[in-house]
């Protein structure tokens, strides 16, 4: 895991940019405010009209005015109520969009992000951050968030209350504040390594899990099912022993703020006994004075308590941010094409001595230079390692050469606006990925306004006809928790997708490569429909992909060694011939 | 799966489950509540979580009595007397909850545990599991639905807790005065029923907002994992509409919740409110009147505030019990997951079966290592055996039969009786353990672990094998890598090519020391020079049998034989240049 690629937010940035967020309409804001500020005074009216039920039960009163009272309770607990809905809706309303938005925008920069970047950064770290961060997020806006304002407010309008009594009671509740605060960074300063630690364990075991599920055939082939049950465990239990940890803190810590209650309680009723002594309050006043510091007890202990829980979405969101920061586009526009010496044509690709190396690496390309003429189809052939998927990665701009330029569809690949890009190239790979929805929603990434007809027609063109037989055909949940495809109904449904992109550029990397027993030359049909009519480079993993080729180029060690049709390179009788008979003897009848 | 006309067949299995009773809500409940010597924590738990309720209820009543016996006459030494009484509740308070807290907490994790444990080892159960499940959904059943199961702990203590709070607060209010007691006592239950059916509409819709969340966080993980064929495709912006529209569904839903949520927090705000203020007047109508002191009416007032909590703890009790019903539910399916090959039952062995064995050694030839026989209205396997030094090649018209016919082999579908028998034994009488130590098959897209390249290749052993290690041909990248064969691999081996990785599995495959190797493709992934190293490599196993279930020519050339099923269920054998020369189906089958 390389987390640090991907930057992350500092505290600072985090509050700028969740400032910019929520203050996108100051009125609704202002106005959430306000709401919750009134209900809070609602509530403050509890203890005073209580301290006044006291006073009359102290020195006598009539049943009417204790009705009065008792009414008095109830409107200010119904109006505290309604307040409180509008005031927490409001909140939700803003916060929750400004949610939605950033999601949104993080989960736009993370896809938009250059490929290399997101491998480099690791697809577990960018995964983690658009589901794993952002559910945290919303977690702790809409489960903590309301609870902890209004416990904030809470708090802050008792402290008025008690201070309008008497200056001295809101004098002895601060008497316990020096150690809230106290108990507070002490708890977060030892429990925040902790609590990390909790996460890093939690997702090493999820990881674990992950694994030996994922590969469960292969656990059980081998016969190691206990083994991979051990190190499920052995990481479970290394969880709870830091989980316990952080618990054993947390009680510490709870208890800390039980003794500051204590003393703050202690203080109210001492000052109350001297104020009342004295006679410079009611004994209604100084119960009124105990009841509010009393029902501050719940308030105090969740802002101190979800202080940490806040801290966590705050970390979530310097995430979050993060992935939107490094995301600033460094689109230099598109340039036009240098020199005449080249055929730039929309259809054609040229490459221009190409020189690229993965960072730290020999270079995988040395100084290529190809031509691929519009509607020529090129096959590159190869040993693994000599740098086939390097160049075709170089064409479609996913890796910026170091030197020479990769020109597409007289377009610049590495400094071509993505969109530029896109109208003239696709690439299948060999990785199959079948996107979770339906069939019908997969093959719309590729077209989103194509008709149903449009969709049958490009599966039937792959010789994908078997959708028909699915329970809901086009619209047959397929992925992650749908209907499993097979790898080779995977790769046809990728090249259907590449028919209904309709680029003139195509570039397959293997495509038909995983195709085993039975399936490579159904799937050498579907790749010969797929590129009719299409300029195409074909990393060819079979030499029959090359046979059929207008065009074979031979790489070895990052550089071209050879290149022309088919049967010059036999007469040739260079690499390719050689590779050639090899792989016909296997198929000779001697 | 076919299903197998055959009169000697067994009858379509059905799920055998084995002898223990059947995984169910309440069973689950019971593991994670008591087993394991955990029903002393949760003793421990309920003990000192209820102990910090019935504190916490005595405080209002303390501060009542110092009102009454200090405040009010002026009194210092009582001030003192009662403030050492408030330490003292204090004290207990504080002591208790922590015992509680971490008793609770403890059960808590080491139930989770047990749960997650034994979801995984459903999991890796040798039979395996009939319906196989995507790893996130394992992920979700071993943490969020164990933790949630395990959390039962916590319910129960908190509870029992709420409870000794209520009945504490109720002793309190009817010493003090017995109208007053029972008003709480009345109006608490139906303060109950309220809040419960304020709480039917909120569950259903955080149900709604969570499962709109979970979409879209799938959604977005799903993009992110695929976006190398994303970006191959430049549906960029496609993913971006639709993880948007997504989203805002989500918040739609998301916002129904904390509308029904607020409207729920408010509603119990305004009913507490009523409460209170009902006690309060009668309270001070009680102390005007003299039948109870200021004090009295201090206390009662506090205590009154304080029975809101735990009542509204009480009050969520059904929709968490529901949650958690819900999550065992989905722990006792994955559990009770009928196995993907059934235990014969037991009397099952018909004379059918046990004959063909019996003829085989009766004739004095020696039993293959492997012998597949397939019977009538089979799939189309074809019949072959292969004995120690045998390399045999297995051309299948598809590619579905040829995962059927490897997942046959590595116990992973049931061999149906008759069909495949191992040193003369039918397979279908062999247990998991047994099946496994004759023959080794990994699937064709067998995944490497975390660990070192050793520790991969060299599974049972730990020692590296030099046919082996030439055989897969990994000796042309393996000293390369920074640590050699011990560079630890993470990720599936993420940081290797698809070539590289399919080297590796399949020098674990030669590593194994079962007699019969069955390798499914095993160089799809690898260029044709290598592919010739490795098919000169495979001649060097004269101690084994090895299956290659494959269409490269390549591999079938260094095959002793041959043998071709086609797609009408005959079948052909020789080797891979006398079927070249006679057959144009295999030619065409195997690309030439």
């Amino acid at each position: 895991m390389s987390a640090d690629i991907l930057p992350i937010a500092t505290p600072r940035e985090t509050r700028k940019a969740m400032w910019r967020l929520l203050a996108q309409r100051p009125g609704r804001l202002a106005l959430t405010i306000i709401v919750l500020l009134a209900a809070s005074c609602c509530g403050l009216a509890a203890p005073a009209i209580l301290g006044i039920m006291v006073n009359i039960a102290a020195s006598g009163g009539d049943v009417m005015s204790l009705l009065w009272l008792a009414i008095g309770l109830l409107v200010a607990g119904g109006l505290g109520a309604l307040l409180g809905i509008m005031g927490q809706n409001l909140l939700a309303r803003i916060c929750e969009e400004a949610l939605a938005g950033l999601r949104e925008e993080v989960f736009a920069a993370a896809v938009r992000k250059p490929l290399a970047k997101l491998e480099k950064a690791g697809i577990g770290d960018v995964v983690a951050r658009v589901s794993g961060d952002v559910e945290a997020v919303s977690e702790a806006i809409s489960g903590v968030l309301p609870a902890f304002t209004s416990a904030a407010f809470t708090i802050a309008v008792t402290l008025l209350g008690l201070g309008v009594i008497d200056w001295r009671f809101a004098v002895a509740v601060l008497i316990a504040a020096p150690l809230q605060i106290f108990t507070l960074r002490w708890f977060l300063k030892r429990t925040a390594p902790i609590y990390r630690t909790v996460r890093i364990t939690e997702a090493n075991r999820t990881e674990q899990i992950i694994e030996t599920v994922h590969g469960s055939p292969s656990v059980l082939a081998l016969g190691i099912g206990s083994r991979h049950a051990d190190l499920v465990a052995a990481a479970s239990q290394e969880n709870i022993g830091h989980a316990l940890k952080g618990v054993n803190y947390l009680t510490r810590f709870y208890n800390r703020l039980n003794l500051a209650e204590l003393i703050g309680l202690s203080a109210v009723l001492v000052v109350g006994f001297w104020l009342h002594a004295e006679g410079a309050v009611t004994i209604g006043a100084a119960t009124a004075a105990a009841l509010y510091f009393y029902r501050l007890f719940d308030p105090i202990g969740l802002v101190l308590g979800q202080f940490d829980e806040l801290q966590k979405a705050a970390a979530g969101l310097g995430r979050m941010f993060g992935l939107t920061m490094s995301a600033a586009p460094t689109t230099v526009p598109a340039m036009a094409p240098l020199t005449d010496a080249v055929p730039l044509n929309a259809a054609g690709v040229v490459l221009d001595e190409v020189t690229f190396a993965y960072p730290g690496q020999r270079p995988a390309l040395h100084g290529v230079s190809l031509t691929v003429r519009p509607g020529e189809r090129v096959a590159i052939v190869g040993t693994s390692g000599a740098g086939k998927t390097t160049l075709a990665k170089v064409i479609m701009g996913l890796e910026h050469p170091q030197s020479g330029t990769a020109w597409v569809g007289g377009v610049d690949s590495a400094a071509a606006p993505p969109s530029d890009l896109h109208e003239r190239i696709a690439m299948v790979s060999q990785e199959v990925h079948v996107f979770s929805g339906t069939l019908a929603e997969d093959l719309l990434l590729a077209k989103p306004d194509a008709s149903p007809g449009e969709l049958a027609h490009a599966l039937h063109a792959v010789g994908a006809s078997w959708f028909e037989t699915l329970d809901d055909g086009l619209e047959t949940p397929v992925g992650a928790g749908g209907h499993q495809l097979t790898p080779e109904q995977a790769q046809q449904l990728a090249l259907a997708r590449l028919m209904l992109k309709d680029p003139p550029i195509a570039v397959l990397d293997e495509a038909t490569a995983e195709a085993g027993t039975g399936s490579a030359t159904m799937l050498d049909q579907a790749a010969e429909a797929a590129l009719a009519g299409r300029t195409s480079v074909v990393i060819a993993h079979r030499l029959s992909q090359a046979a059929t080729a207008d065009t074979v180029v031979v790489m070895e060690h990052g550089r071209i060694v050879e290149s022309g049709s088919h049967a010059e390179l036999l007469v040739n009788g260079g690499r390719y011939a050689h590779l050639w008979e090899a792989w016909n003897s296997s198929l000779s009848r001697n | 799966m076919v299903s197998m006309p055959s009169s000697s067949a067994i009858p379509s299995c059905p799920p055998g489950r084995n002898k223990q009773a059947p995984w169910k809500v309440s069973r689950l409940f019971t593991v994670a509540l008591f087993a394991n010597g955990r029903w002393k924590l949760l003793l421990a738990g309920c003990a000192g979580l209820g102990l910090h309720q019935v504190s916490e209820a005595l405080v209002p009543a303390t501060i009542g009595a110092a009102v009454d016996n200090a405040i009010q006459p002026n009194n210092f030494g009582a001030l003192l007397g009662w403030l050492g009484a408030l330490a003292v509740v204090f004290v207990v308070l504080a002591l208790s909850w922590r015992l509680g807290t971490l008793a609770t907490e403890r059960s808590f994790l080491l139930s989770s545990h047990d749960l997650r444990q034994l979801a995984v080892e459903r999991t890796l159960h040798p039979r395996g599991m009939a319906a196989r499940r995507a790893p996130g959904e394992i992920v979700a059943i071993a943490s969020s639905d164990a933790d949630r199961v395990a959390g039962l702990a916590w319910l129960i203590a908190g509870a029992l807790a709420a409870t000794a709070g209520v009945v504490t607060s109720a002793v309190t209010l009817l010493l003090i005065s017995v109208p007053l007691g029972l008003a709480v006592l009345i109006a608490t239950p139906v303060m109950l029923l309220v809040m419960r059916r304020l709480t039917k509409p909120l569950e259903d819709r955080s149900d709604v907002e969570q499962s709109t969340a979970a979409r879209a966080g799938a959604l977005a993980t799903d993009f992110i994992t695929g976006s190398r064929p994303l970006k191959g495709l430049g549906a960029e912006d496609a993913a971006v509409t639709r993880y948007r529209t997504a989203s805002r569904t989500s918040l739609v839903a998301g916002l129904r919740a904390v509308r029904s949520r607020s409207a729920y927090n408010g509603a119990s705000t305004a009913l507490s409110a009523a409460f209170l203020a009902g006690i309060a007047f009668f309270a001070a109508w009680f102390a005007v009147q003299g039948s109870i002191t200021v004090g009295q009416l201090v206390a009662v007032v506090g205590v009154t505030q304080f029975v809101q909590g735990p009542m509204t703890a009480l009050g969520f009790l059904s929709v968490e019990l529901a949650r958690k019903r819900a999550s065992a539910a989905r722990i006792a399916v994955l559990l009770a997951e009928p196995d993907a090959v059934p235990a014969p039952e037991s009397e099952e062995r018909t004379t059918a079966a046990a004959n063909p064995a019996a003829t085989l050694a009766s004739q004095g030839e020696p039993v293959p290592l492997l012998e597949l026989r397939p019977g009538s209205g089979d799939a189309a396997f074809p019949p072959f055996t292969a004995s120690a030094g045998e390399i045999v090649g297995v051309v299948l018209p598809s590619g579905t039969q040829a995962r059927l016919l490897v997942d046959t082999l590595g116990f992973r579908t049931p061999a149906p009786r008759g069909l495949v028998a191992i040193d003369g034994q039918d397979a279908a009488d062999l247990d998991p353990v047994h099946f496994r130590s004759r023959i080794f098959a990994d699937s064709h897209d067998g995944v490497l672990f975390r660990g070192s390249v050793r520790e991969n290749i060299a599974v049972a052993s730990t020692e590296l094998q030099e046919r082996a290690m030439a055989a897969a041909a990994v000796e042309d990248f393996v000293p390369q890598l920074p640590g050699g064969t011990e560079t630890i691999l993470t990720g599936h081996g993420q940081s290797l090519s698809g070539g590289q990785r399919q080297r590796l599995v399949l020098g674990r495959s030669l590593h194994q020391q079962q007699p019969v190797l069955v390798l499914h493709d095993p160089t799809t992934a690898v260029d044709t020079a290598t592919e010739a190293v490795i098919a000169d490599g495979l001649r060097n196993f004269p101690d084994k049998a090895l299956v290659l279930v494959t269409t490269s020519p390549t591999l079938l050339a260094v095959c002793h034989r041959v043998v071709v099923g086609g797609a009408d269920g005959t079948s052909e054998t020789g080797t891979h240049r006398e079927l070249l020369a006679t057959s144009p189906d295999y030619r065409e089958v195997v690309g030439s």
